[in-house]
């Protein structure tokens, strides 16, 4: 099967003045049609910096990404793509209609599609209620849900997801492992990237382990979790031993 | 270029939710109303006086108002990093830069316009009318500030937001008012550092072609057809290198 995202021998560094911080040191990786994938790795792995590369915001010193066989960041990749970023702020001086009619015209989406378009996906995030409320005025949690609002109101293919469970509480990663869990029943391929292996990544068919710029492993999350028995008390050191044995 | 124009309508919006352009609003109408008093209780002279510092306020306003909204476009987005989810959708990094450029061109112009507007009818008050030169003075001035808007929005991949201000505005006042009196100061001494210096004036637009105040204050009659349209295509090409470096620098920078 061909995959949906290939990234192969990705190397990437930052320079701030002289320093120079090498933040991948060659991985390589892929993702399936209609896979959840989880991108695992602890805070500094590289993460970001592999999905800044695959949208084209930084460019990778040696190897690349790509998406649906061309140049991850294609033009023409961009209409099939969602993203929802790490830390994102949106235009504090629109409301949730406003920003998603902007970003729906630049994805060309008809007017009266796109009007039901965003009706629908603010349902989806439980921001209706926002709909014309200033976003300024947007909780974190708010914000946090637009951002996963504005991921899909292209109807993308394939999400790429930077820590989408990051500043929710407990309901709000449960409402984010269903909303995921859904997008895949509709036939997604889902990339999404988190510093934890908890509750909400015993959804992903696969993780990849990520540290210090470099892949420790790809597989199957039950070949990881069939290690133990009592899984979620457990995924957590596991993650843990296997850094911690990598890096000894 | 849908995708610019989209650019450009968030550019308006956010100025209309700001309230600097107000203050500047109220400012220049301020002294517009204090200027156009003034040569109402003097007795000779009166219309002219109010023609020359009526334009002027009105330029220096205008400017302010493109360098000031289009040097923040772009700092802002990466600073508040409403720039990742912008540039994930098929956005081309180019259109992002017309965008911006547009939306800037379009604020200071329609303040412009605005501004023109009341002048207007304060100049019709005093008994005068609208001449031709005055019409061309008025198509000038919203050339410069579209070039003017392409300077900034082109310095801002190059630089921050105060740094890019300063630059602009000084190059405005310089190339304005003491542009000509330094490349004559320029012409007389034979210096490398002043050929270096007069070969920088000589590529860089020269603002001065785009001023009409001095005739309009005295009552010329328009200037000819050929030379408006050679000044029309002399800020198109300029504005279009501008735009062309500043999206160029932008694709290279990593966000
Ligand atoms: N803008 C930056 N400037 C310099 N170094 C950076 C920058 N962003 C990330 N890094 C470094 O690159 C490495 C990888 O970071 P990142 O991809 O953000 O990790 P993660 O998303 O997995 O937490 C870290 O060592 C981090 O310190
Ligand atoms: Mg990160």
């Amino acid at each position: 099967m061909k995959p949906v995202i290939e990234i192969k021998n990705l190397h990437a560094e930052y320079r701030v003045g002289r320093e120079k911080t090498v933040a991948l040191g060659g991985i390589s990786l892929r993702t399936y049609k209609g896979e959840i994938f989880g991108f695992i790795g602890p805070n500094g792995a590289g993460k970001t910096t592999t999905i800044n590369i695959l949208l084209g915001f930084m460019y990778p010193t040696n190897g690349n990404a790509v998406i649906f066989g061309e140049k991850s960041s294609s033009i023409r990749n961009r209409f099939r793509i969602g993203y929802l970023p790490e830390i994102a702020y949106y235009y504090p001086f629109l409301t949730p209609f406003k920003i998603l009619t902007m970003y729906g015209k630049l994805f060309r989406i008809n007017k009266t599609i796109l009007n039901n378009r965003i009706d629908s996906v603010l349902a989806t995030v439980g921001l209706t209620e926002k709909k014309n409320t200033p976003i300024r005025n947007l909780s974190k949690g708010m914000s946090q849900r637009l951002g996963l609002a504005q991921a899909i109101i292209n109807d993308p293919e394939v999400l790429i997801l930077d820590e989408p469970n990051s500043g929710l509480d407990p309901i709000g990663k449960r409402e984010m492992r269903d909303i995921i869990l859904d997008l895949k029943n509709k036939g997604k391929t889902i990339f999404f990237s988190s510093h934890q292996l908890s509750e909400v990544e015993l959804i992903c068919d696969r993780v990849g382990i990520i540290d210090r710029g470099q892949i420790l492993k790809t597989e199957k999350l039950d070949q990881i979790v069939g290690k133990i028995d009592t899984k979620q008390t457990l995924l957590e050191d596991i993650f843990i031993r296997m850094i911690k044995d990598k890096r000894a | 270029m849908r995708a610019a124009w989209i650019i450009a309508k968030n550019v308006i919006e956010e100025s209309i939710r700001k309230k600097e352009i107000y203050v500047l609003f109220i400012l220049s109408i301020a002294m517009m109303s204090v200027v156009a008093m003034a040569s109402f209780f003097s007795l000779t002279g009166l219309v002219k006086y109010f023609i020359e510092l009526s334009f002027l306020i009105i330029t220096y306003i205008t400017v302010i108002i493109a360098v000031v909204v289009g040097a923040r476009q772009l700092p802002v987005e990466l600073n508040s990093r409403t720039i990742y989810p912008l540039m994930a959708k098929p956005l081309k990094r180019s259109e992002f830069i017309i965008g911006k450029w547009l939306g800037t061109s379009i604020i200071s112009t329609f303040c412009f316009l605005v501004f023109e507007g009341i002048f207007i009818i304060l100049l019709f008050s005093k008994g005068s009318s609208v001449s031709g030169i005055l019409i061309q003075g008025i198509f000038l001035h919203i050339l410069q500030l579209m070039l003017i808007s392409s300077i900034v929005i082109c310095l801002s991949a190059f630089m921050t937001n105060a740094a890019n201000v300063t630059v602009s505005i000084l190059y405005f006042i310089l190339g304005h008012w003491i542009g000509k009196a330094i490349s004559d100061m320029l012409d007389k001494c034979g210096t490398f550092l002043a050929w270096i210096l007069k070969s920088i004036n000589y590529i860089l637009p020269h603002l001065d072609y785009f001023d009409l105040s001095k005739k309009i204050v005295h009552g010329w009659p328009p200037v000819p057809a050929w030379v408006i349209i050679t000044v029309t295509i002399y800020a198109v090409v300029y504005i279009s290198i501008f735009l062309l470096i500043g999206t160029l620098k932008f694709q290279r920078r990593q966000l």
